[in-house]
């Protein structure tokens, strides 16, 4: 049985550069498995294709479109050409997102406006474009990647990407009371430690001499403050996307799933 | 990569309070995705009657009745069920009740009886299905998956006692999650919202109760017992093999909206 059978989904954030695994890129595979169609959105076009060579690999549809989800008219065109390609939308996961380090000391205000340009604008500004046709169809999902680190402080000073992903929760939370009334549904993921490319970066880019990062024992050491004893893969977020976009989720909304191996509720 | 494996094929899971309302969709749900059911209820009869419609739908199904209170009988249930079965993967804490007083009417006893059921069957269940699922190869060995409610964070007046042991199961499956999660075992709970449940009969009586809680619930409905027992199926299954710990409210959207505006 195919859980997502007949939708068509809109992934942003869908590329992974230099052919790695990140959570859009796994979470456009998996929706596609369970028989979605897959409209992969990301800023680079060719990140993009590659997503969607891999989700026809795995015998899908998919179209990739390339935009910035920080730009208005960028959006608007991208889901125009999503709609006239597969005629609906059903499926909004919104998984963009930028860390830049720093405490509120060190954090440029560049930087802040960046991350919270990006990471705020990457769930209002597609949902508030793909919300009219959801509310036409008279139902659909959205769906909002934000992170443990909008909960707490996990070691790193973060600030701006801590307060940023916070700010996902409450943008969800009152998204799924406005939408309700029209059979739309608004979650948000929260991932743990998860083994991206994009968090490999950030390590990388906040160590003097990237060359000398010992990933066995830097992932050794992360896994033994995790209650499963292991940091996450891509398809962990990726499955909870399915479920949350799956009829079995259709009493879930205005809430929040952790992906985290249990990280969040330990000391 | 395979596909998201939200399949239960063979997978032994137990299920209490399972002779109507969510124990009973919970079953469903978890037979439709090809898992091994035993149920368990004090009401013989009811669960035995499950228990058979499951079977008579080609499902494995098992009933065993009994008082969850008797930790004793509890212990024999595990040990006999996993004996039979050869394997157990997972354990459903759903039996419950409620019974409405205020705070100035209730009881110790009141209290010791809800945290008997809700609390201590459990966390007995739950310490001799992990010693169990600690046999399995792994490295996923199990799922133990608790029922809270939304009265564990946003109360009601006159359920102290439901409410506060509906938190205390929630603390319990964090401490569980951090016990096990290195076997390989996940320990989760959801916190249905309101529910057109049998336990719900004597508030669903109440016309302007039943009114004011879809009034206060985005979704403006309550929950159908099947909309819970679909998010139990997916947190027994593989596909939520890095979930643990999580307190899933399952509510229509409760838990975000606090009506500011009623009267």
């Amino acid at each position: 049985m195919k859980r997502l059978k007949n939708r068509i989904a809109l992934v942003t954030g869908a590329g992974t550069m230099n052919g790695g695994l990140g959570n859009g890129k796994a979470t456009a595979i998996r929706l596609a498995q369970e028989g979605a169609t897959i409209c992969a959105l990301d800023i680079h076009m060719e990140a993009a294709e590659q997503t969607c060579q891999q989700v026809r690999t795995h015998g899908g549809t998919a179209l990739a479109v390339a935009a910035d989800v920080t730009n208005e008219d960028q959006m608007a065109s991208a889901i125009e050409a999503c709609l006239n390609a597969f005629g609906r939308i059903d499926i909004l996961q919104n998984n963009v997102g930028i860390l830049r380090a720093g405490g509120a000391l060190d954090t440029s205000v560049s930087d802040w406006d960046l991350m919270t340009q990006v990471n705020m604008k990457a769930v209002f500004l597609p949902t508030k474009h793909v919300l009219p046709h959801l509310i036409e169809q008279g139902g659909g999902v959205v769906t909002n990647v934000s992170s443990i680190a909008g909960l707490r402080y996990l070691g790193t000073p973060y600030i701006g990407y801590n307060a940023t992903k916070g700010s996902i929760i409450s943008f969800t939370r009152n998204l799924a009371a406005e939408v309700a009334p029209h059979g739309i549904r608004a979650n948000a993921i929260l991932p743990g430690f998860i083994d991206t490319p994009m968090a490999r970066n950030i390590t990388e880019q906040n160590t003097d001499d990237p060359d000398t990062i010992d990933w066995d024992t830097l992932d050794q050491q992360r896994a033994a403050r995790i209650p499963l004893g292991r940091v996450g893969t891509p398809w962990d977020v990726a499955n909870a996307a399915v479920f949350l976009a799956s009829d079995e989720a259709s009493y879930i909304t205005g809430t929040e799933i952790t992906v985290d191996g249990g990280v969040s509720c330990r000391v | 990569m395979s596909a998201p494996n939200f399949s239960l094929e063979g997978k032994v899971i137990l299920i209490t309070g399972a002779a109507q309302g969510l124990g009973a969709a919970m079953a469903q749900a978890c037979a439709a995705q090809g898992g091994r059911i035993r149920l368990q209820d004090l009401n013989a009869d009811g669960v035995e009657e499950v228990a058979e419609a499951l079977r008579a739908e080609g499902y494995d199904a098992e009933s065993s009745a009994f008082d969850l209170t008797d930790f004793a009988a509890c212990e024999a249930w595990v040990k006999k069920t996993a004996e039979n079965a050869g394997s157990l993967w997972g354990l459903i804490n759903n039996a419950g009740f409620i019974n409405h007083a205020h705070t100035t009417e209730h009881s110790v006893d009141d209290y010791k009886a809800m945290y008997d059921l809700h609390v201590f069957a459990p966390f007995v269940l739950a310490r001799e299905t992990a010693r169990v699922m600690l046999r399995n190869p792994g490295p996923q060995r199990g799922r133990i998956l608790s029922v809270s409610s939304i009265a564990a964070t946003n109360p009601r007046p006159g359920i102290g006692n439901y409410a506060s042991s509906k938190a205390a199961i929630a603390g319990l499956t964090r401490a569980l999650a951090a016990d096990f999660g290195k076997d390989g075992i996940c320990t989760n709970a959801i916190a249905p919202g309101y529910v057109l449940t049998e336990i719900n009969r004597k508030i669903l009586s109440d016309e302007s109760f039943v009114r004011r809680i879809e009034n206060r619930t985005p979704a403006a409905r309550w929950a159908e017992p099947e909309e819970i027992a679909g998010p139990a199926a997916f947190l027994m299954s593989e596909a939520a093999s890095y979930i643990n710990g999580q307190l899933l409210a399952v509510d229509g959207g409760m838990n975000a909206f606090l009506q500011a505006n009623e009267a």
